[in-house]
């Protein structure tokens, strides 16, 4: 238990000595990734914006529920908050095998590839989520007081989001298999969380599945801060936030332990 | 007596050919016990397909001094220097490293192509460990140090390969670390460069820092190390830089002889003490020599130019190169079927350091290559006058007083 603890401490001593250079891979990949494109971040918006407007037309055909909100409301911020998880995890489970150079001739903490990712992500999802303020004005749906617990929000997200990316991004180094079967889950997957309906509308199996789905919890929270205002800290919430920090504790620590391997397989 | 920058103490690396793991079924167990921290994890033998890249290698480095790491290629160079910087860990042995370390393994290896140059001095300045508000300071002395003023905003992909390694040199040209490791970066950039590269490096050490150079220029190893390691996946020599280069040159030269069967063949030589005739490798300037050559004459050919080439051997520097036509060996007249032996007697006019000879037959009318011999001797010049360079100009300071 003690060698554990010194380990945990070292691990987190090494992200703090190494975060301006968190911060320079986050900013890096940022301009990377707008670099020689014309619409450059509206890209971040624009993506969900597409999807969402498919799905509202899909859905509205196939099914009538009223979710309380006006359903691009609804989709739009199921969709955001989906992405975030999914385009993180899609980035940094290559990060590492994308990094070849940096990996095996220098050295510092190897979190900071997965990690920057996430972040660069997140930004990403920032800027998109101006548009959900935009159709709370358009629609005149105001926030109550549960708002001010997005931040709590955000990080059981990200904690979920770091953690899968972690053990991915270790994992497609010794297989690179893993980026295809990433891609694969995460295109089903979505319909697997309330993204799109919300869980009431499944009985039995599949409701049950869409419950258990961490990330639903997290989507369900943000709908109850921004647009229901009823409580946000629901047993599922933190049930999920719970689960969300020992996994990210969890694969933090296998990911650390397997990291002075990368070098040799990467 | 000041504690030493740098231990690595007993370091063995292993390796494995090929792919790691066949299957699934092998990885998982492993890797479980790999993860559990429990397992035979690194054994001390060798499994099939491994090899040791590094076997048993230790040293020291004192503050202020350099050690140069030189070997063939895979010799294990990089590798050691892999586990100083922590990209590797080693399979058995330990290392300590005091205070912060500063590495250059590969030039430009934290550059990406599509970034300006700006933009990467701040992420490779980052990833080598400054702080932002250091590259700031620094931003534009590095730009002025690597010459690249007028591209620095342009992305380097669009870099000649010799900006790229300037600007890579020139970041950790400015940082500020208390150990310096350096992966040959000699080998690019123009003289130039290369000279304000070395009189970087001698500038650090002045500071206190400790140097670990890897480099095929083994002049400027001498130049600038006050140790060396020559290694070959265990370590073959270390110590005095020309002890250990002399060391390396004679296993690396590998005597490269020209098939026989042409008319006219060099078959050996030995270098010969003139007076007293013994074999010599090692001698004062100016000690008279002979390089007794042996040829073996198939036909009688006209038109031969038997060539002796000096090179300095530490950085391939021609310090001598003459020809010898038929005229003074009088090859042309002995009769096929038959060997020759001639005396070149020679002055060893040179300066401290190692030089080889290679000795040529050559066709003049064709020019054509008949046959080679190099190094057809390795010789040691040593001597204790405070030069370097490569000739003797006999400087002699006179002092005029003006009043």
């Amino acid at each position: 238990m003690a060698t554990l603890a010194a380990e945990v401490r070292e691990m987190v001593e090494e992200q703090i000595r190494f975060r301006s250079l968190l911060v320079q891979m986050t900013k890096r990949d940022l301009l990377l990734r707008y670099k020689q494109t014309v619409m450059g971040f509206a890209w971040a918006v624009f993506m969900p914006l597409i999807q969402t407007g498919i799905f509202a037309t899909v859905i509205s055909r196939v099914s009538n529920f009223d979710p309380g909100i006006p359903y691009p409301l609804f989709a739009f911020t199921g969709v955001l908050a989906w992405n975030f998880f999914a385009i993180s995890i899609r980035f940094a489970s290559i990060s590492l095998s994308g990094n070849t150079a940096l990996v095996s001739k220098v050295y510092f903490p190897r979190e900071i590839f997965p990690l920057s990712q996430v972040l660069v992500c997140f930004v990403d999802s920032l800027v998109a989520g101006l548009v959900v303020i935009g159709l709370m004005v358009w629609y005149g749906v105001m926030p109550g007081v549960q708002v001010i617990l997005l931040p709590l929000i955000f990080l059981v997200h990200i904690l979920w989001t770091a953690a899968a990316s972690f053990v991915l991004a270790a994992a497609n180094l010794f297989f690179r298999d893993v980026k295809y079967i990433v891609e694969g889950l995460l295109t089903v997957a979505m319909f697997s969380t309330t993204a799109l309906y919300p869980s009431s509308e499944f009985s039995g199996a599949v409701g049950l599945i869409m419950r258990l789905n961490p990330i639903s919890a997290v989507i369900d929270a943000y709908r109850n801060a921004l647009f229901y205002n009823t409580p946000v800290l629901t047993q599922g919430f933190l049930l999920s936030a719970l689960a969300g920090m020992f996994f990210f504790g969890l694969s933090w620590l296998i990911f650390h332990r397997a990291e002075h391997m990368f070098a040799e397989r990467v | 007596m000041s504690e030493p920058k740098i231990v690595f103490d007993h370091v063995w690396k292993k390796f494995r050919r090929g792919e790691r793991y066949d299957s699934l079924r092998d990885l998982i167990p492993a890797a479980a016990a790999r993860m559990v921290g429990r397992g035979k994890s690194e054994s001390a033998a060798l499994g099939e397909r491994e090899f040791w890249a590094v076997q048993d290698v230790s040293f020291e480095v004192m503050e202020g001094r350099a050690l140069g790491v030189i070997g063939p290629n895979g010799a294990g160079k990089s590798t050691t220097l892999k586990l100083l910087t922590k990209v590797l860990r080693p399979t058995r042995g330990e290392f300590r490293v005091k205070g912060r370390i500063g590495a250059l393994i590969e030039i430009a290896a934290g550059f990406h192509p599509d970034l300006t140059g700006r933009e990467n001095i701040f992420l490779q300045g980052t990833i080598m460990g400054m702080k932002h508000r250091e590259i700031r300071e620094k931003v534009d002395e590095i730009i002025a140090f690597a010459g690249v003023e007028s591209f620095v905003d342009s992305p380097v992909k669009r870099y000649s390969s010799g900006m790229n390694a300037r600007l890579g040199f020139s970041i950790a040209a400015h940082l500020d670390p208390d150990v310096l490791i350096i992966d040959e970066v000699l080998s690019v950039g123009d003289a130039a460069f290369q000279e304000r590269c070395i009189r970087r490096m001698l500038e650090f050490k002045q500071r206190g820092v400790a140097l670990v150079f890897v480099s095929h220029n083994l002049q400027a190893i001498s130049q600038l190390c006050d140790q060396a390691l020559f290694l070959k996946g265990a370590t073959q020599a270390i110590g005095q830089p020309a002890e250990v280069i002399r060391r390396y040159l004679e296993t690396a030269m590998v005597r490269e002889q020209t098939d026989s069967g042409s008319p006219i063949d060099v078959v050996e030589a030995r270098l010969l003490d003139s007076i007293t005739g013994e074999p010599v490798s090692v001698v004062e300037p100016g000690r008279r020599l002979t390089l007794r050559a042996r040829y073996m004459v198939r036909e009688a050919v006209e038109g031969i130019n038997l060539t002796l080439v000096c090179y300095r051997s530490t950085d391939m520097l021609t310090v001598y190169d003459g020809n010898f036509r038929d005229e003074e060996t009088h090859i042309n007249q002995v009769a096929p079927g038959n060997e020759i032996e001639i005396d070149l007697d020679l002055s060893a006019n040179l300066t401290r350091g190692q030089y080889h000879l290679k000795l040529e037959v050559f066709h003049n009318p064709t020019q054509t290559r008949l046959s080679s011999l190099s190094p057809a001797a390795m010789l040691t010049v040593e001597e204790n006058r405070t030069y370097d360079g490569i000739a003797d100009l006999a400087v002699n300071p006179v002092v005029h007083t003006r009043d």
